[in-house]
């Protein structure tokens, strides 16, 4: 048996296209990764430093949990090729027993995968320790024992899937479609939390998914700790569920040990339809008759010409999906996780003082018919000015910019919406511009305000689920979506400098408005 | 009588309903050199498959010195050449033979040992180092017979071990094969669709449609199922017809010459007494392995129709 994983070891470790091969998803995937999707996740993040080692950590960990997947398909090529080549009768004529020769494969496979994996873990040790990445070296060690697990549960599949297929062909054209789906499945080509619903259950059924994910918490939490460090236990719970540290499943959430409960069952299930397929495909290799020789020579060399065809066909189609997967998770995300200056969506809120004026500024260009119309300010006093582009006398058809600035007699939360429209027109408008602004308390008021007294440190009542955030120095906002960390409860009093200061997350909704009242009222 | 190298016994396999072998029963002596004969189809590899254990027999049996061959215990006495190269591409000749040799229990010195020796017996050590798929026809063939005797088998099964090679090639395995057998005194059994091969063997065996078309040495088959042949080449070819005609004895012509079937070798002595004085030359041929091959074959294709 070991003989024979040794032998598939080294016909797999002398054929460079096979390992290329089977890096391949894992290749594609960093690729994808450093052409688009690190800086587009990074800028997600915007407030966040360190957001880009937790994103290199994040994808390497995802990696790891491919990587004997592929591997071991990789690997188990050898073993179709051998049956349909006829090589699987020169090692059935050893006296090793079937089942030897069956774990020979499986052995050889694993420790394939196993190998393979250590490479990956290795190479990407040096980068994120030569970038400075945060890393817990009680978590890379038990990242480097959970490889075990994690490489026999792919051979486990792979070789099942390789005893039911039979044919060379078909495992090829399995392995193209494995190679191409499992950076999806899996949540490396785009986060989970960017898929849709049905997708993400299948995700969470793929036990690869459980193994990043693993691989993800042994690797990358400290690094994850260390960026949201001090962060709001929500936004700490969504980014590790969008991001495929924490998975769940029809509303169960999976801890490592149900993970790896999960992998355990799913890859039982599968060695026991490999002893199916064994015994319900077994088919006895014979020595070819001379008749079949030609034609076996024929569809040997066939298949020859085909793996090569076929993985050039597989190579652009890797390449096509994960980059068609890339630019949908950019204009997926595009939008919603990148605020910028223009069209900013609503769920962004822009946040000023009271009194103070907010400006809006959209590009506009009126001699096309189309101008800005504010169809929503209520509460608001909106003025606004067109300013026209710099351009050279006598041109005409020249745009500009509609400045509108917003203000607000008393503090809370607005709502501001214009279309960009031709007035006279009835059709939807071409483009539509959705803002929430808050207006707060100033700060000067609140520093001078009726607190003054004898209390050096002045205290704030916190209401249900509110937020102290602070972007102005000194000005209080109340970020209503997030509870207060360290278990603080409605009604409860905080001295004002024991408020933890929080970076808000890109998405957050904020209300500013101060819940006055004596300060002095409201010391324990 | 000592065990026999291979005991098959009323063997059956069929495919689709089809015998492929259908109820064979042979022995082959230790220490000889067999061959197994047939035109494709004939059954001569699922023969070999069940020899090697490689298939399952529907009835009958096969004993390899004496252990059936279903047990695979019989698999350490034989080494198998198979007719396609069935060694890996990207290995050098040494790591095929050694992988295979620990794939019968060898490990070590002895591994070592072993593999050292068939280099040197098939005269493979220029190559060992070499990839197998940098090699030519016959350097893999001569690799192929050391991978089958690196665990030192009692009989040596060689599947058609000749085909595609060039006459030089083919020559120099033929040594091999021929040294190993009567120097070493290997059994070998041997598939071949050349005849002069087959001369070289001390039996043989030729299947057909999945039974035993004929059996015995070379000498015995030519005899039993082939003529030796007078050729004539007459200088009056009217006055040889004459007298062959008037003597009562079968002919044929083709291009001016005659050729007399003989019922033995000594009959040519009176035909050609009584002839003496019309032929330019003339030449006594005797009947070829390959005659008899065709004459059993024919035989059976005519039985058929």
């Amino acid at each position: 048996m070991m003989a024979l994983a040794k032998r598939n070891v080294l016909v797999f470790a002398r054929d460079r296209m096979a390992i290329i091969f089977s890096m391949m998803a894992a290749i594609i995937v960093i690729l994808l990764y450093l052409m688009f999707l690190r800086d587009t996740l990074i800028s997600s993040y915007p407030d966040l430093p360190g957001m880009g080692q937790l994103m290199d950590v994040w994808v390497m960990s995802g990696i790891l949990g491919i990587v004997p997947v592929t591997a071991s398909a990789g690997s188990l090529q050898t073993m179709t090729f051998d049956k349909d080549t006829g090589r699987i009768s020169d090692v059935m004529v050893t006296p090793m027993k079937r089942s030897q020769i069956s774990g020979g494969y499986i052995l050889g496979s694993f420790a394939i995968g196993l190998i393979m994996s250590t490479v990956t873990f290795a190479v990407s040790m040096l980068y994120l320790a030569a970038t400075g990445c945060p890393l817990d070296v009680a978590g890379c060690l038990l990242a480097m024992v959970l490889m075990v697990p994690s490489a026999l549960s792919g051979t486990v599949i792979i070789f099942t899937a390789a005893a039911w297929i039979g044919s060379p062909s078909a495992f090829s054209a399995f392995y193209i479609i494995v190679s191409i789906l499992i950076g999806f499945l899996t949540g490396i080509y785009m986060p989970i939390g960017t898929m849709s619903g049905g997708m993400q259950t299948v995700a969470a059924l793929v036990p690869a998914t459980h193994l990043s994910s693993l691989f993800r918490r042994t690797m990358a939490d400290a690094s994850l700790d260390s960026v949201f460090d001090g962060a709001p236990a929500e936004q700490v719970a969504e980014f590790r569920s969008d991001m495929g540290f924490d998975l769940s499943l029809g509303g169960f959430v999976f801890d490592p040990l149900t993970s790896l409960l999960y992998v355990a069952g799913v890859t039982l299930v599968f060695f026991l339809l490999s002893i199916l397929a064994l015994k319900y495909r077994k088919r006895c290799p014979s020595i070819r008759s001379e008749r079949d020789d030609a034609l076996f020579k024929y569809a040997h060399a066939g298949f020859r010409s085909m793996s090569q065809t076929g993985l050039l066909i597989a190579l652009v189609a890797v390449i096509a999906v994960g980059a068609a997967a890339a630019a949908a998770f950019v204009m997926y995300d595009g939008g919603s996780m990148e605020s910028s200056e223009e069209t900013a969506p609503i769920t962004e809120a822009t946040v000023g003082d009271v009194m103070e004026a907010q400006t809006i500024e959209l590009k506009s260009n009126p001699t096309t018919g189309y101008d800005w119309v504010v169809v929503s300010s209520e509460g608001l006093i909106v003025e606004s000015e067109y300013i026209p582009d710099k351009c050279d006398p006598g041109i005409c058809g020249c745009g500009g910019t509609k400045v509108f600035r917003i203000s607000a007699d008393s503090p809370g939360t607005y709502h501001f919406k214009a279309e960009y429209k031709r007035s006279w027109e009835t059709c939807d408008p071409i483009e539509v511009f959705e803002q929430d602004l808050v207006f707060s308390q100033r700060a000067e008021e609140f520093r001078t305000g009726p607190a003054e007294g004898q209390l050096p440190i002045p205290a704030v009542e916190v209401a249900r689920g509110l937020r102290l955030d602070e972007f102005d120095p000194g000005i209080l906002h109340i970020h209503q979506r997030e509870e207060l960390r360290s278990g603080h409860a409605e009604g409860d009093v905080l001295p004002f400098e024991s408020i933890p200061y929080v970076v808000a997350g890109a998405r957050a909704l904020l209300h500013g408005y101060y819940r006055g009242g004596d300060p002095a009222d409201h010391v324990p | 009588m000592s065990t026999p190298a291979i005991s098959v016994r009323d063997l059956t396999k069929s495919y689709d309903g089809r015998a492929v072998v259908d109820s064979i029963s042979f022995d082959v002596e230790e220490g000889s050199f067999f061959a197994l004969l047939g035109p494709n189809g004939a059954g001569k590899s699922t023969t070999i498959s069940a020899i090697c254990s490689l298939i399952d027999p529907d009835s009958g049996s096969v004993s390899i010195f004496g252990k059936d061959a279903a047990e695979r215990g019989s698999l350490m006495d034989i080494g198998v050449v198979f007719q396609a190269s069935m060694l890996d591409d990207r290995l050098t000749v040494r790591e095929n033979i050694e992988v295979r040799g620990s794939m019968y229990g060898l490990s070590g010195k002895d591994l070592d040992e072993a593999v050292d020796r068939v280099l040197k017996d098939v005269d493979a050590e220029s190559f060992a180092d070499l990839r197998y798929k940098k090699l030519s026809g016959g350097q893999r063939r001569r690799a192929d017979i050391a991978r089958a005797l690196v665990h030192s088998p009692r009989l040596l099964i060689l599947d058609e071990p000749t085909s595609g090679l060039d006459p030089q090639s083919r020559h120099r395995i033929w040594e091999t094969v021929l040294k190993l057998n009567k120097e070493d005194g290997l059994t070998v059994l041997l598939t071949t669709h050349y005849m002069e091969e087959a001369e070289e063997a001390d039996d043989i065996l030729i299947v057909e449609g999945g039974r035993i078309a004929a059996r015995g040495t070379p000498v015995e088959l030519r005899e039993s199922y082939c003529r030796d042949v007078l050729i004539l080449h007459p200088a009056d070819e009217g006055a040889v017809i004459a007298e062959l005609d008037s003597a009562g004895i079968a002919y044929t012509t083709d291009a001016g010459i005659v050729r007399v079937e003989l019922g033995s070798t000594l009959d040519s002595v009176d035909i050609l007494e009584r002839l003496r004085g019309t032929l330019v030359s003339f030449e006594v041929r005797m009947g070829t392995l390959d005659e008899a091959f065709l004459g059993i074959i024919g035989r059976d294709e005519e039985r058929i129709r």
